[in-house]
């Protein structure tokens, strides 16, 4: 692939003006199947922007000692500080904080165990309110989401620990889960 | 996850191939008033207007929100529009025109690859408003501008298979 290709002006009309959507709406919205990891544990690794690269590097150095992650996602603050979010096994806290704390301009901190549900769905990526549903799903039964993260056709909910099974049950009454791909763990 | 080496003898990660969005705008959502479920009246908003999120990230912490996601640039007025209605959530919204989405996969959960990548694209300049990992892609958020730029970092990490390396005109 050539870099130089998305430059044209033809290329970035089109890239501004096209937008996929499917609008439509089900009684129970399908889903491939639900997926439950309890018992994780939510990182924080924060450092400013220009010391991005330590932790990029601290990153490479868990994954060298082949730390696997279920979720990680970035957030900019005000004053560009960089927190990246891991979830994680706990029995991988003491080699992170290692990996991490010898970068000492990367600041880390264990935030809390916590349970987290993931689901996929037909045309998730190009359909409103997929999240939303999931939410009204959980608020009606009083489950508090610590954070979220939707991209591609993945849908991702942060809850706090012990609160995974409720979830997946609240969860279940709104999404259709497949027969054929029960929720897994 | 598989290795190659490089063109320098670096070792490079294989990916199967690497797409990018079209552009869209990126909504910033912060709210430290710590009354709670701030993070979920967002989407709520969105889904009353049958708004599409391309991408959201978002995390309630110390009574603190801070979301981030990206709408259809087409949409952006009538988000606005919308928010006119709930002037406790558009006090903390922000509005960045002209984002865009690149995404490599499969990541196959290897922190490696996210730190490789993180590394290629600070060190090559790369505005990073954002990323996040789904079931199989790494997704970055930055500029339409430095687009090519990132790709070609991206490319000096990881060996990514040609039959498979695309640039999607929508996400």
């Amino acid at each position: 692939m050539k870099g130089k290709a998305l430059e044209g002006e033809g290329q970035r009309k089109r890239r501004k003006h096209l937008d996929v959507t499917a609008a439509y709406w089900e009684p129970q919205i399908k889903t491939y199947g639900f997926r439950k990891n309890t018992g994780l544990l939510l990182v924080e690794m924060k450092a400013g922007a220009e010391m991005l690269d330590s932790l990029g590097q601290g990153l490479v150095h868990m994954g060298n000692l082949r730390i696997p992650f279920h979720l990680v996602f970035m957030q900019v603050s005000e004053g560009g500080l960089i927190s990246v979010y891991l979830l994680i096994q706990p029995e991988w806290e003491k080699d992170l904080i290692e990996c991490v704390r010898p970068t000492s301009p990367v600041g880390i901190e264990v935030i809390s165990p916590v349970d987290m549900l993931s689901f996929q769905g037909p045309h998730f990526g190009e359909r409103f309110g997929i999240l939303d549903a999931a939410f009204q799903a959980l608020s009606s039964k009083k489950i508090r989401v610590i954070a979220s993260v939707c991209s591609m056709s993945c849908v991702y909910l942060v809850l706090e620990a012990g609160q995974g099974e409720r979830a997946a049950s609240a969860l279940s009454e709104t999404f259709e889960v497949p027969k054929a791909f029960p929720l897994r763990s | 996850m598989g290795e190659v080496d490089g063109s320098a003898g670096m070792q490079k990660i294989a990916m199967e191939g690497l797409n990018a969005s079209a552009e869209m705008v990126e909504v910033g959502i912060y709210d430290s008033s710590g009354l709670g479920y701030r993070l979920t009246e967002f989407p709520r908003l969105l889904a009353r207007d049958r708004i599409n999120m391309h991408f959201f990230v978002g995390l309630e912490r110390g009574g603190e929100v801070r979301s981030a996601c990206g709408i259809a640039a087409v949409n952006k007025g009538r988000l606005k529009a919308l928010a006119e209605w709930e002037p406790h959530l558009k006090a903390g919204m922000e509005y960045r025109d002209g984002i865009v989405l690149l995404s490599v996969f499969p990541h196959q959960f290897d922190l490696k690859a996210v730190g490789f990548a993180l590394s290629a694209l600070t060190a090559a300049r790369i505005p990073l408003r954002g990323f996040c990992s789904s079931l199989s892609a790494l997704t970055f958020v930055t500029e339409p501008s430095y687009l090519a730029k990132a790709v070609a970092a991206l490319q000096e990490c990881f060996h990514i298979s040609s039959s498979r390396t695309d640039l999607l005109e929508a996400p």
